[in-house]
């Protein structure tokens, strides 16, 4: 049979007074999915409430007709006349910005949200509705955090109306074994998390002394954690060192010979195995150590045998305790490898000798993304030399990683084979990966937006959704505000850099207040 | 077998397997001999005999049985069907927000006219951007200037709208990495990119800066951009001071400790546990029904043996 599975209208009807609800969902798709769903069965607005949402969703309409246009926006128009939203990064920032003021003016009941709906700004609910309690962190599906679980929970309950909030936590009957239960008790506790980047080590070698550095290096919070765990772990290997050699001082001078009647015992069985394996030279071997050695009577054997278990005890802890300081203590070393390795590849690149910095320092200083490949891209000449919409193309690509179904059209740009290469002979080099991300994904889209294409066809040309687009161009944008300021001089790139960024920097792109 | 292979045997839920104990169709083992303590165990020979006439069965239950606590029609019926409206409560009217502060808030508020450093942690939307905006008007009203740092682009964009409502216009500034509006303005609303950035190469810009506000300063855990409040805790003129706001962690304590032996000076931590309104957490099972955990435990308990035993079937039936 078919696992039956309780469809979001038949949960919105057991819980139908405790609304508004928060639906946290962690697929965007699927917040469209359930809430299409819910939208075939209810209408949890009255004819006044549609009133008031249709001249709201008009107001918006008249302000930026271009970000609410395409087949999408038709189906969330409809499901917000119903009081039904869905919220999440792949909308345009005015459809989400619609969505949160409807439901600030309590114009909807049920919002399907992604996480980030939870991030900061208020929107208290009296329920949360949680669709699964797995999600992909990148690497893996894995149970929420109690942190995180809390920091979502958290919207349910609004001061004044409700007396309790709720959360409802659905069992996905094809992962029940992933099916979440918190603690508000167990929340993780904050740990350090120092990355040491390109720009790190130039901020560092430009405006800081040699003891500054020296303190960012021992000081920060992660080293910080490292060493109070060190020296507790170093007190407790020193009184396990001290246990462990009182222990030894009550055994007996015997203790682990074979003189000893328990060692003596320990050591027949084992002869008794080497038997059973057919071991016979090292069964020979024991057998004449069992005879040289004169057995002795034991007055105590008893407590003799209660202090060798609680010797074996405290040796094995004393043994973990032991290597988890060893694996703290090459964490701790890491963050002076780390430093040391990007410092080092910056002089190998020629961006610095020491405290001197040349050309590609100075210049890489002023960024904060992908600051090695970036300046390489700068300095080859390429941003200059090209036409304009290619270099658009180049950079609408730095720190773009594309999913797996991401596609685009594929524009065959002479320009981005050159960032390509670029970039190969950076890996060749022995620039890590991550210092090199870059994805010609998204050239044909900055290529067709330079030159004027709308929106609309933005969207036909890839299957990116229009909060994506919108941030790789905004992501760019940010870049190109970098690259003006570091290229101070060289007027011709700066120019450059603004007209693209003129051009770029319109209609849907354009931020409004 | 136990109850969830016999669901599985049969092709029917466990809820169904009760049904049919209930109705008398299927008897445990322990009913049969009349004797020892109720094994919930069924015999598979009982079983085969059943096999056949179970759709029939099935059938004269009518839809009913498969989500008995909450009836829904055929899918066909409920496009023709007028939609469902909810249920009104009497009264839906705004309540008059009550201006009375908590106890956290007042204490953070004390610590801040002190002219200390603080850390605030406490649960979701229990009024921690209150004891940043009551920061920020004593620090316009002294003169001085404060900055307020988001962790992304978008609550910035938010906080400047916000603010702007509330200070006027010309007070307030936004500073991201693609936007600059007003960077002059006293009270600036910035990325924590930038301002590590400016802590970095432009200190001078922040000599009128008396507090500098972290939101969500738990980001310090992040994996990717922790590395940015670390180096803004760090890097950060000795002369300003922090308000961070934290989520409910268990060792604000910890993070105040390392910033009071970074930047010197005492970091007071206000700690708000508990919730304004208590949250009550349920689940809800695959059948419909809402539970509460020891129930929940149980039925996925159940669930695993199920599922277990539905990829065991096969073996089963060859057998």
């Amino acid at each position: 049979m078919e696992l039956t599975e309780i469809s979001c209208s038949e949960i919105i009807e057991a819980i139908q007074d405790k609304l508004p609800v928060l639906f946290f969902v962690f697929s965007r798709g699927r917040t469209e999915v359930l809430a299409q769903d819910l939208g075939q069965d209810w209408d949890f607005l009255n004819a006044r409430e549609k009133k008031e949402v249709g001249s709201k969703i008009k107001e918006a309409e008249a302000e930026q007709p271009g970000a609410f246009s395409g087949p999408g926006w038709r189906s969330l128009r409809r499901l917000l006349l119903q009081g039904i939203a869905y919220h999440h990064a792949g909308l345009l920032p005015p459809v989400k910005y619609l969505v949160e003021n409807l439901y600030a003016g309590r114009l909807l009941w049920v919002v399907f949200c992604t996480e980030t709906f939870a991030a900061g700004v208020n929107f208290p609910a009296a329920s949360a509705v949680f669709d699964s309690t797995r999600k992909w962190d990148g690497h893996d599906f894995r149970i929420l955090q109690n942190r995180e679980f809390f920091q979502m929970a958290g919207r349910a309950g609004r001061r004044g109306f409700d007396r309790i909030g709720h959360a409802f936590i659905r069992v996905d009957s094809r992962f029940p074994e992933q099916t979440g239960f918190f603690d508000d008790k167990a929340i993780e506790p904050v740990s350090g998390r120092l990355m040491i980047s390109p720009n790190t080590v130039l901020s560092l070698l430009r405006y800081k002394t040699d003891e500054e550095i020296d303190r960012f290096l021992n000081e920060n919070f992660k080293m910080y954690q490292l060493k109070k765990r060190q020296g507790l772990l170093k007190e407790e290997i020193e009184v396990m060192a001290g246990r462990i050699s009182e222990i030894e001082a009550g055994l007996c001078s015997e203790n682990g010979t074979l003189t000893c009647p328990v060692e003596r015992a320990r050591a027949r069985k084992q002869l008794k195995r080497l038997r059973w394996k057919n071991k016979n030279r090292e069964k020979d071997l024991l057998q004449k150590q069992i005879a040289l050695a004169a057995p002795k009577k034991c007055l105590n054997l008893k407590k003799c045998m209660a202090l060798s278990e609680r010797l074996k005890q405290v040796q094995t802890y004393s043994q973990t305790r032991k290597q988890e300081y060893a694996a703290i203590t090459q964490q701790v070393d890491s963050v002076f490898t780390e430093y040391r390795e990007v410092r080092d590849l910056l002089e190998k690149l020629g961006y610095v000798k020491g405290r001197e910095f040349f050309a590609r320092g100075i210049f890489a200083l002023e960024l904060h993304v992908q600051e090695i490949l970036v300046t390489e891209i700068a300095f080859s000449g390429l941003l200059e030399e090209s036409e304009p919409a290619d270099a658009a193309a180049i950079l609408a690509g730095i720190e773009f990683i594309p999913g797996k179904n991401t596609r685009t059209d594929i524009l065959d740009l002479p320009a981005l084979q050159q960032a390509y290469l670029i970039r190969h002979e950076l890996l060749k080099m022995g620039v890590p990966e991550r210092f090199c991300i870059w994805s010609n994904l998204p050239g044909s889209l900055a290529y067709a937006w330079y030159n004027g294409a709308t929106f609309m066809e933005l969207m036909e040309m890839s299957s990116l959704q229009p909060g994506d687009i919108f941030s790789i161009f905004r992501r760019e944008i940010d870049l190109l505000r970098q690259i003006e300021r570091a290229a101070a001089g060289n007027t011709a790139l700066i120019e450059r850099a603004q007209a693209i960024r003129g051009q770029l920097d319109r209609d849907e792109i354009a931020l409004s207040f | 077998m136990k109850i969830p292979q016999t669901a599985a045997f049969l092709g029917i839920s466990t809820g169904q397997v009760r049904r049919l104990i209930q109705e008398g169709q299927l008897t445990t083992v322990s009913n049969k001999e009349a004797s020892g303590s109720d094994t919930g165990l069924l015999l598979r020979g009982d079983l085969e005999a059943l096999r056949q006439a179970l759709p029939a069965l099935t059938l004269s239950w009518g839809q009913s049985h498969k989500r008995s606590p909450l009836e829904i029609g055929s899918r066909s019926e409920e496009r023709l069907r007028p939609k469902k409206k909810p249920l009104r409560k009497a009264q839906e009217q705004a309540p008059v927000e009550d201006l009375v502060l908590d106890d956290f808030q007042i204490e953070a508020a004390e610590a801040l006219q002190a002219g200390l450093s603080v850390i605030v942690s406490a649960p979701t939307g229990n009024g921690k951007t209150l004891v940043a905006e009551m920061l920020a008007r004593d620090v316009m009203a002294a003169g001085l200037g404060m900055i307020y740092t988001s962790p992304l682009k978008a609550l910035s964009n938010q906080k400047y709208r916000d603010f702007k409502i509330l200070f006027g216009e010309e007070q307030v500034g936004l500073v991201t990495g693609d936007v600059s509006i007003n960077p002059g303005a006293p009270m600036l609303i910035m990325t924590t990119e930038i301002f590590r950035n400016w802590c970095l190469s432009e200190p001078a810009q922040l000599e009128k800066i008396s507090y500098v506000v972290f939101d969500e300063i738990h980001y310090l855990d992040d994996a990717e951009r922790g590395t940015t409040w670390e180096e803004s805790i760090l890097f950060a003129p000795s002369h300003v001071k922090i308000l961070g706001l934290s989520a409910t962690v268990p060792n604000a304590d910890e993070m105040a400790d390392w910033i009071s032996s970074v930047r010197g000076g005492n970091v007071v931590v206000i700690m708000e546990k508990r919730r304004r309104i208590p949250l009550s957490t349920q689940w809800i099972l695959p059948n419909g029904r809402i539970v509460g955990e020891k129930e929940a435990r149980g039925e996925l308990e159940e669930l695993a043996e199920y599922l277990k035993a539905l990829r065991n079937k096969k073996r089963w039936l060859e057998e």
